[in-house]
Parts: C-alpha cells; structure tokens; sequence
C-alpha cells in the first residue's frame, strides 16, 4: 500500500487530534539492498506512530540502528514510508542529523537562499538571520565558507537552516551534536522560546539528561514507538 | 554628479605626487623622442619588423603603455581603503567604481597625448589615424591592468615588478621585435602591435587583428571594473521581483557561486585545451590526409592537411571531456544538500535547471576556450557552424556526466566518462583514424555534432542536416535520461 501524504493548512489548527501540526500513522519502512540472489531486506520501522501538538517538546529516544532517523526523514518527506501515513503542516523545518550543506557557500549564502527558498522577504530574511547568528552565536562565520568551518559551527548552520523562516513545526536530528557547552544551553534556551511562540519540536535525543526539557518522549522499540 | 565630482579628486590627487607628473613626461620623452630610433634598429637586428618608420610609431604606443599600467596601479592601489570607506559613507559604491575607472581612462588618454605628442616631437607620423588609435588601445590595455594588479597586490614595489616585467616581455618578445613564439600571441600588446605596424597576424580568426586589439581593451576595461568593485566592497542591490523570480534568481545565483569557487574545475577548463590541442597540434607531421566531406550534397575524399585535421578534431575530443567532468562534478558535489533544498519551496525540477545552467556555463567557455587555442594555427571555412557544433559535443556530454553520476557515482562515472568520449569522439568519429566513421560510430551520442563539426570546419556550404537532427535528438534524449537520473538523487526513496 503506499501511502498518502497530505499536508495540514496552518489555519487549520484546533486542540487536539484534529489540530496536530504533524501526524505519522502506522509508519513502516525498509532498506533493501544488494542485488538478486543475494538481495537483503532490512525492515527499520514497524508500524511506528507520531503525534505532534502545537506548542509542545517531544523527544524521540532509542538505541543505536533503531530507525530514529529514518522515521525523522520519513516524517519530513525525506523517504517514502513503504506504508502508514504522514500530514504535516507545510511551515516545517528539518535538520538533518550529519550537516547537509553546500561545501563552497558562506554561512549568509547558505541562510540566503534557503530564507528565499522559504518565500521570505529580504527584510524579514535580514532579520532572522541575524536573530539565529545572535542566539547561535557564529555571526563572525558569516563571511566563511563551509569548507573552513569547523564541525561545530558546520552544526549550527546546520541547526539555522532548519529554523530561518521561524517555521510552526521543527524537526531535528540530534541537532547539538558538536555544540561546546554555552551553545547547547543556547540551543535549549532557544527551543523555550520557540515552544513559548507555538511552535512544536520533535527532538531526536541520546541524553537521558534532557528528559526533564520534553513534554513527551517516544522511544523507538522494535520499529514501533511507545510513548513514556 | 557625484561621479565627476570624484573623478577630478581622484587626478588631483594623483597629479600632487610629483613622481606621477615626472613620469608623465619623462617616459615619452625618454621612450619615444630619444629612443625610438635605437628601438627601431634594434628591432631590425632581431629579425623583427624592417620599417623603421613604423616601429618608430609603435614606441609610442609601448610608451603609454607602461605609463598607463603603472598609472592605473598606482592610481588604485594607494587609495583601496579609502575607497571602500567613502563608498561605505554613502558615496554609492558604484559611483566610486565608476569615477576611479573614469579617471584611470583619463590618466591613459593623457599617456597617450604625452607619448604621441613625444612621437611628433620626433618625426612625422605617416598613417596618424591608425597610430592614434593603437596608442590609445595599447594605453586602455595597460590602464585596465594596472587596476586589476592593485585589486590583488598591496605592496607597491611588487605591482609594479609585476606591471613592468609584463610589459617588457611584450615589448621585446613580441612581433616587432621578431617573436614568433605562440605564447606570444596571448600577450595583451601582440594584437595592437600588429596593428600599429599594419603587419597581418594570420591567426586572428574572425575578428581580426584590430577586433582582438579592441577586444582586448574591452576586456581589460571590464576587467579592471570587476576588480575595482571587489575592492571597494560593491555589493549586490536586493533583487526586486516576485517570490517565484526571487527564489529563481537566489538559485541560480548560488550555483553559479558554487562553480565558480571549484578552482581544479576551472584549471582543467582553461588549462587542458591549451597543453592538450597545443601538444597535439606541435606534434602532428604536416602530411596529407583524407577525409570524406559532403559538398553541394555530394560526398567525396578530399586531401586535407593532417595538421589541420587534428586542429580540428582536438576541439570536440576536449570539450567532451570537460562537459561530461562539469557535469559529473557539478551534480555529484551539491547532490545531498541539493536533496535537502528540495525539502522546501524549490522542486526538484527548480534544482536541475539551476545545476544545469551553471554547467552549461562550464561546457561553453570549455568549448570557447578550446577554440581559441585551435584558432591560433587553424581556421574554419565556416565559424559560426564550428562553434555551434563544438558547443554542441560539450552539451551533449556534459548531459551525460549529469545522468551518470547519480547512477555510478563519482569514481565509476569518472572512469565511465574517461573512456566513453575517447571511445566516441577520439576513435570512432575521428577523421584522423579513418576518412568516413564506421557503421558503428552512428550509434554514438557523438556522431551528428562532430559530422556537423567536420562539414563547417573543411567546406564552406552546410550539408549535413541529418546529422545536425541526430545531435539535437541525441541532446534532447540525453536531457530527458538526465532529468529522471536527477530526479531519484533529490527525491523520497
């Protein structure tokens, strides 16, 4: 069965299950690979549901190899889910969990066209991207190209990308991996703000030290999620 | 208004270094009134140009030459901060680019005054027309240079090393002094120098010599204006549009970005067709050879100069390469984060064309450059055809490097598109092996371009239509495979 992707008009908002601002039902999803005879199927998710409301933090826990990005990229339109369904609000941003980024573009080109790609107006652009350079703190990146940067500003790029045009639905991918100390606390002060705004966060976590910041947390178990 | 108001500054500005002014009249009365007699004879030992006369007329030109150049360095390389800090108080960024190229233009047409009122001083010029215009070209030439040179080199002592070196090589290895090297002829004074003394080239190719003169100056002057807006910090206005043109705009300007900042790309671009068709052509045997070639629809061999025959072929062989490389490199090194950008507003559609833009930017001056470097010993019967059909072979390849990648990836395509324009281009389609290809060459994505390619180089008529149908067919059906190759890099799997 294929499955069906519909999108959510934000305007279309109530409380409760009608007013998700992203749905992912009985998700099942497998990599194949190789070729005949000795062609592998390796079934990752099993059926896995999400649900996210507005104004929430939702973490997404799991061992190693459980499938968590691959149903964060099934939840963004990344994969095709082999089955289930996906709706979602069409304001979403994603980060990737490795920086996905143009290796010969500067931190503002980057946040330029991406902020275009988004439909925002030069004015609004300018300040957004100067909102994410003040609380990510690499504004002296602006100007280097991501071939010289370092990981840690690489992941705050990559982290800016996904937030430019202030979407209502953010989807990260263990976005502080390679953040020092001060820039994890500014990414958390930051997702409060968000959270505060009304927009929602489906977070993919290792840190048990994070529990307390979630609103809810799923752990992915045998391709199916269970929430806590 | 601001722009005249700059541009008397910058000249008096310029004019209160009193070695400025010094150099302003010593050189052409050193150079030309004093000089050019011994320069003339001198020329005459070295095997140079004969006429005494009008050697004597192009010192004038090397006189305002040097003065320019170092007038143009200097003229920019001191006042680069200042510049930028004027600019940035509100003095128009363009403004300043255009007053600083304003009274460097001025600076050389004063060169020049100095240089041919120092020649008239001297004797009397024969042909004054065509000896003033050459000056002011050779002075424009030299201005334009010394701009560029300050744009990247702070240390005065260097630029103007760098400035007087050139010039001394394009002086006194040039024609007029018998240099008949060919690296020779991409020195920016060969073309004027030619002019001056009414000595034709050969080599000039369609344009002429007094085209390549003036192209040069327009280059120069072009050049010197990207430079000055790089250094005085000219950024670009907010682009005005709707969202849809907005976003168009932003993703074209980002991947021509990107191109643009793949050095290796661009050393192969320029670099290859000058060693490859230069060695090639060096080393070709001046032998006849036979090649079959339709004319007024009837087709037979014709002995043709094998020099000739691989000048010709050399061009399609390499723009083959290129465009298949630019293709392959420019696809497989945006391919995942061009994945994640066509997660928002941009389809994937959006995405391809942008990439194929810029790529077909890398096959074209791939394929001008190419031709530039053949056009120095061999001239097509038919130019404009010449070129289509070039440009033709680097599309068609160069589509194929967009529908390999995503397949093979980097090292598999890399190989793939090693081996497959050798195989189409230089074996199965080439004259140089056999007069007519074989059956089997017809096959190939190569086969029309380079019939058409063969038809403008050697008959001045056009007969190959149905060649010329089967190269757009083969582009069109290329384009089609390369979309849908592009299409599973950039969407859900």
């Amino acid at each position: 069965m294929t499955s069906i992707q519909a999108d959510i008009p934000a305007d279309h908002r109530t409380d409760g299950r009608a007013g998700s601002l992203l749905e992912g039902n009985g998700l099942w999803k497998a990599y194949r690979r190789g070729w005949w005879p000795q062609r592998r199927t390796l079934q990752v998710l099993k059926g896995a549901d999400v649900t996210l409301r507005p104004g929430e933090i939702v973490g997404l826990v799991g061992e190693n190899g459980s499938g968590k990005s691959t149903l964060m990229k099934t939840l963004v339109g990344d994969l095709q889910p082999d089955r289930g369904t996906v709706e979602r609000t069409p304001s979403f941003g994603y980060c990737p969990q490795t920086p996905v980024l143009y290796e010969r573009l500067s931190c503002n080109e980057h946040l330029d066209l991406f902020g275009v790609a988004y439909d925002l107006d030069p004015a609004a652009l300018s300040i957004s991207r100067q909102r994410l350079y003040d609380e990510l703190d690499f504004a002296r990146f602006a100007d280097t190209r991501v071939e010289e940067l370092s990981g840690g500003t690489r992941s705050k790029l990559n982290l800016a990308l996904a937030m430019i045009h202030d979407p209502d639905l953010l989807l990260l991918d263990e976005p502080y991996a390679g953040f020092d100390w001060d820039t994890y606390q500014r990414f958390w002060d930051l997702t409060a703000a968000r959270r505060s705004a009304g927009s929602s966060l489906l977070i993919i976590s290792h840190f048990i030290a994070d529990e307390e910041r979630f609103d809810r947390i799923y752990d992915l178990v045998d391709g199916v999620t269970e929430q806590r | 208004m601001n722009t005249l108001l700059f541009s008397r500054r910058w000249l008096a500005d310029y004019c209160r270094r009193p070695l400025n002014v010094v150099l302003l009249v010593a050189v052409p009365v050193i150079f030309v009134t004093l000089s050019a007699g011994s320069l003339a004879e001198f020329a005459d030992l070295l095997g140079g140009t004969t006429d005494l006369g009008v050697v004597e007329a192009a010192t004038a030109g090397w006189a305002a030459s040097v003065l320019a150049g170092v007038a143009g360095f200097f003229h920019v390389a001191g006042t680069r901060d200042a510049d930028r800090r004027l600019a940035g108080a509100g003095g128009g960024a363009v403004q300043v680019v255009a007053s600083r190229m304003g009274s460097t233009l001025t600076l050389a047409l004063l060169a020049s005054a100095g240089a041919l009122a120092a020649l008239r001083v001297r004797t009397d010029v024969a042909d004054a027309p065509r000896v003033i215009g050459a000056t002011v070209v050779f002075a424009v030439i030299y201005a334009g240079f010394g701009v560029v040179v300050a744009a990247f080199v702070r240390s005065e002592m260097n630029g103007s090393l760098i400035i007087v070196f050139t010039w001394i090589f394009d002086v006194f290895f040039g024609p007029a002094m018998g240099g008949t090297a060919t690296a020779i002829r991409f020195f920016p004074l060969h073309f004027p120098t030619l002019v001056v003394t009414d000595v034709a080239s050969g080599h000039s190719g369609p344009l002429g010599d007094l085209g390549l003169a003036v192209a040069w100056a327009a280059v120069s002057v072009a050049a010197a204006v990207v430079a000055l807006g790089v250094t005085t910090g000219v950024r670009r206005s907010a682009a005005k549009g709707s969202p849809a043109q907005l976003r168009w705009l932003a993703g074209l300007r980002s991947a021509s970005q990107q191109l643009r900042r793949m050095p290796v790309m661009w050393i192969l671009i320029i670099g290859l067709p000058v060693a490859f068709i230069s060695t090639s052509i060096a080393i070709t045997p001046d032998d006849p050879i036979p090649v079959e070639l339709a004319e007024g629809g009837v087709r037979s061999l014709q002995i043709l100069s094998m020099i000739d025959v691989h000048g010709a072929i050399m061009v399609p062989i390499t723009v083959a390469f290129l465009g298949s490389l630019a293709g392959l490199f420019v696809i497989l090194d945006s391919a995942e984060a061009d994945r994640r950008l066509s997660l928002t507003d941009y389809r994937p559609a959006d995405i391809l064309t942008f990439r194929m833009v810029v790529i077909a930017a890398a096959a074209t001056v791939a394929t001008l450059v190419s031709i530039a470097v053949t056009a120095v010993s061999f001239s097509p019967e038919n130019w404009s055809l010449f070129i289509a059909a070039n440009l033709m072979v680097a599309l068609t390849y160069a589509t194929i490097g967009v529908m390999v990648g995503p397949i093979l990836g980097r090292l598999g395509g890399l190989y793939v598109l090693l081996v497959l324009p050798f195989i189409d281009i230089g074996l199965a389609q080439n004259p140089m092996f056999d007069a007519a290809p074989p059956s089997w060459a017809r096959l190939l994505p190569g086969h029309g371009s380079v019939r058409v390619m063969t038809d403008a180089a050697f008959t001045a008529g056009f007969d190959e239509t149905g060649a010329a149908l089967a190269a757009v067919a083969w582009l069109f059906a290329l384009g089609v495979a390369a979309a849908v190759a592009f299409r599973r890099v950039t969407s859900p799997t």
